[in-house]
């Protein structure tokens, strides 16, 4: 494989808790090439989000530690970095943008300050010059009268506005890298297609690769050119995006197929995955998926199955894979 | 586009807090009062009819009339020019000593709220001992300390209002680092010295403000109660504690020294007290 921008490896995340300690993250691997978008899918819980504040270096600790493996951006080792080094990577080389716009913004500050708070920071630039980027970057971000919502307040924008602006704010020092942590979850469907559409334009406009978090599948097929599922802190399956969806590889992929809604097949009722997601204080020894497959047997009580390539660039956590369809 | 831009903009407005202010009555007389009061001091040397430090043993304990219409005390001095600039040493001591107690307590507050852990344990403690202290006796004894006079008085008072500060700010700090915002703003990678300063800070100034404004309403009754007790502005320069303190031993043969001051404390403190109330109300988001 050639340089990754990043790579990350056997990555282990654990929170303590008054129950114990558990592993949010645990070995989690893959590898995200320049100006491509890596979709990482899973219910909630199974340890998106914590991936992503391990990336970021912002996984709050106490009670949380990465206790183990490796992240490589642009060859550069973060586990361990100063936090000195980590500041200037944050919001200059690696955005992150969050679920909530309603939230992520400071209502203290207007839209431009806050905006331009990046650029000021890391680039060392005039005032003016901030200004004038940040309108730039309002633009860019298909804000309409940017010199007019510079001066907003945050409560003066709607959640697409605000999700525009917080978007705005990821970009303003040209990231290598952005995380979009479930961007599109707390607003409304046609607002999301929106949001969606503008990732994958500014995406092929400045060449960055983009981490999209989603509990969405549709959200995964029409952005994502690799996947990776997750499952109670685990991947369990990982596959570029079109073979994942022809040919899912994993029990838990292919439940969470069929629970979304579909028009060209005649269904009374959405398949749901029965049971719920195991405790990870406590996790059963064995797949941890066990309990709630219907393909399960005896041998998958014994071991938790290892990721194990199923297809060229096609790998499944499962015993049973490759499934032989019936 | 366009069309984005007409059902997107939505927007939410609320009167501006002070308009909100103006719409409680308890508050807009206690703004009142405070202005007046205020307004006294700065323009003492104008308004006072006589020298509040002159005496005249032909005036000794007259009661008011229409050349001194407060009255005189024990040594002939004219009570409303003592009243007028004692309502400087009362405001500056209200004002002053608020302003040391936030001076030393929003920095700490943000330390203890911010960094948690084993510091924010242990300034928690030392806040929990100075607070389980009543608060006029831990005056009393810091301003014994440092010794007597209207400086000193300040500084003890300020010293042991700090505390309520410090745990103040800290709760709230507590409330808003776990906002997204600030998360937003560690991701956009801000040094946390700057995301406690700039993001962190604005978001409590209202519960600070409301705080600070019930706090001089306690100092200027602490100050009131060091000069009655000698702990504070000395004589003969006049301030409301100290006439009082005076006019205790003529209770009954003039009992126009004690009401002035004792109406003017009551007055000053009531005010501030309703304005504290007005803003807090004011500055509540759930209010509208």
């Amino acid at each position: 494989m050639s340089a990754s921008l990043l790579a990350v490896g056997a990555l282990s995340t654990e929170f303590k808790t008054d129950q114990g300690r558990f592993r949010a993250v645990d070995e989690v691997s893959f590898s995200l090439e320049k100006g491509r978008t890596l979709g990482i899918v899973g219910e909630s819980g199974c340890g998106k989000s914590v991936t992503a504040l391990s990336i970021m270096g912002l996984v709050p600790s106490p009670p949380g530690y990465i206790v183990g493996g490796s992240i490589r951006f642009e060859g550069e080792e973060l586990i361990g970095l100063t936090t000195e080094r980590y500041q200037s990577l944050r919001g200059n080389r690696m955005g992150m943008i969050f679920q909530e716009p309603m939230t992520s913004l400071n209502p203290a500050f207007t839209v431009g300050d806050q905006i331009g708070e990046a650029i000021i920071r890391h680039e060392q630039v005039s005032q003016a010059e901030s200004k004038r980027r940040t309108i730039e970057l309002l633009r860019r971000v298909r804000i309409p009268s940017p010199e007019k919502r510079y001066d907003d307040y945050p409560h003066k924008l709607s959640g697409g506005m605000r999700q525009r602006a917080m978007i705005a704010m990821a970009l303003s020092c040209s990231p290598d890298l952005l995380i979009a942590d479930e961007p599109t979850t707390a607003l409304d469907v046609t607002i999301q297609a929106q949001i969606l559409e503008l990732l994958a334009e500014l995406r092929a406009e400045t060449g960055m690769a983009i981490m999209l978090i989603t509990h969405d599948l549709g959200v995964i097929a029409e952005m994502a050119d690799e996947v990776v599922v997750m499952y109670a802190g685990r991947v369990i399956e990982r596959a570029p995006a079109a073979a994942l969806f022809a040919s899912p590889q994993h029990p838990y992929t292919i439940g969470l197929m069929g629970s979304i809604p579909r028009l060209d097949l005649e269904q009374d009722r959405l398949a749901a995955i029965e049971g719920q997601v195991p405790n990870l204080v406590s996790l059963p020894k064995g797949c941890r998926f066990r309990a709630r497959c219907p393909f399960a047997v005896a041998a998958c009580a014994e071991s938790d199955p290892p990721l194990i390539e199923v297809a060229a660039g096609h790998e499944a956590a499962c015993l049973r894979a490759p499934l032989e369809v019936a | 586009m366009v069309a984005v831009a007409a059902t997107e903009d939505v927007l939410i407005q609320r009167p501006s807090a002070f308009r909100r202010l103006l719409r409680r009555k308890g508050a807009v007389v206690g703004l009142v009062v405070v202005v007046v009061f205020v307004t006294i001091a700065l323009l003492a040397p104008w308004l006072a009819p006589y020298d509040p430090i002159a005496t005249n043993f032909l005036l000794v304990r007259k009661a008011p009339s229409a050349l001194h219409w407060l009255g005189t005390d024990e040594i002939g001095r004219d009570l409303a020019s003592r009243l007028i600039y004692g309502a400087r040493a009362s405001l500056q001591a209200g004002v002053i000593s608020v302003m040391i107690a936030i001076a030393f307590g929003v920095p700490l507050g943000l330390l203890s709220g911010y960094s948690k852990g084993w510091v924010d344990s242990l300034m928690m403690r030392i806040v929990d001992a100075f607070l389980a202290c009543p608060f006029l006796i831990l005056a009393i004894a810091m301003a014994a300390f440092l010794g007597p006079s209207l400086t000193n008085a300040m500084i003890a008072i300020g010293l042991t209002q700090m505390p309520i500060f410090v745990r103040l700010i800290r709760g709230q700090v507590l409330a808003v680092t776990v906002e997204d915002y600030v998360e937003a703003a560690r991701a956009l990678g801000n040094p946390h010295l700057r995301i406690a300063v700039r993001h962190v800070l604005p978001n409590i100034v209202a519960p600070v403000l409301v705080q600070a404004t019930l706090a001089i309403a306690q100092a200027t009754l602490a100050e009131a109660a060091l000069s009655f007790l000698g702990l504070g502005q000395q004589p003969p320069e006049p301030s409301w504690g100290s006439m009082l303190n005076v006019a205790r031993q003529f209770i009954s043969q003039a009992p126009w020294m004690a009401w002035w001051p004792g109406l003017a404390i009551a007055t000053v403190v009531l005010a501030f007290n309703l304005l504290g109330d007005g803003l807090r109300d004011a500055l509540d988001p759930k209010e509208v």
